[in-house]
């Protein structure tokens, strides 16, 4: 038993180290895609593109997955909830494929 | 005065004289209180995200109009008691700033154009592409 845990501490600090390099390393940056495409008006009719933004759920996707900004994520949120009251796109989905 | 949209979700058993009479009517109540159309838009029959009494299509009709904001009181008042109306929701059109010309002659609806959803298409194409696939097979069901 006491081999068992030495052995699993030395593969845990060496996992240790692989971690801390792979921290190390710079994230690439995600762009705002809202940003990139010089969107001034989100339209809620633009479903196919609403639903890019949202999970398989149907909940508003968080800004650090998509990466859009704060300004365009408010619009996005804002167009996504009225898409919602005419039932463009849902509100949640229980069961999907 | 200001610019409005109404987007309107019809019920699927109203047919295309019905469509057409309500539209009528709404444009008429519009112009009454002293407004001025801009564009009707229609999409057609389409499958409803979720169902809305019972049912899981509906015809969306969108009134691009403006004047005064009396209007959306009326219009909106109108649009509840329509039974032939499942949903309908009257937003600023942020998107005119006022500068949509009067829409001229008999009032036709116009179709969707898709291009803008083509473009769209090509330029995701890479990370959520599956999603995308997903989404279109649903719509076809």
């Amino acid at each position: 038993m006491a081999r068992g845990t030495k052995g699993s501490k030395d593969t845990k600090g060496k996992k240790g180290d692989k971690r801390e390099k792979r921290e190390k390393r710079p994230l690439r940056k995600k762009k705002c895609k809202f940003c990139l495409d010089r969107v001034t008006f989100l339209d809620y009719k633009d479903e196919r593109r609403l639903r890019r933004f949202m999970t398989d759920r149907g909940k508003i996707a968080p800004r650090r997955i998509t990466g859009t900004c704060a300004k365009h994520q408010r619009m996005l949120a804002m167009a996504v909830k009225r898409a919602r009251l005419i039932a463009l796109v849902p509100y949640v989905r229980e069961y999907y494929r | 005065m200001r610019s409005y949209e109404c987007a309107v979700v019809f019920h699927p058993a109203v047919g295309e004289d019905g469509l057409k009479t309500s539209t009528v009517k709404y444009v008429d109540i519009i112009a009454r209180s002293g407004g001025e159309i801009t564009r009707v838009e229609t999409w057609g029959k389409r499958r409803l995200s979720f169902e809305i009494m019972k049912q899981a299509e509906g015809t969306y009709f969108f009134y691009k109009f403006r004047g005064p904001n009396t209007i959306v009181d009326e219009l909106g008042r109108n649009l509840r008691i329509d039974e032939q109306v499942l949903r309908h929701m009257i937003v600023v059109d942020e998107q005119a700033v006022g500068n949509e010309p009067k829409l001229e002659g008999p009032i036709e609806p116009s179709f969707r154009q898709p291009e803008r959803e083509m473009r769209e298409e090509v330029e995701f194409r890479g990370e959520r592409h599956e999603r995308f696939e997903r989404h279109e097979r649903e719509e076809r069901r």
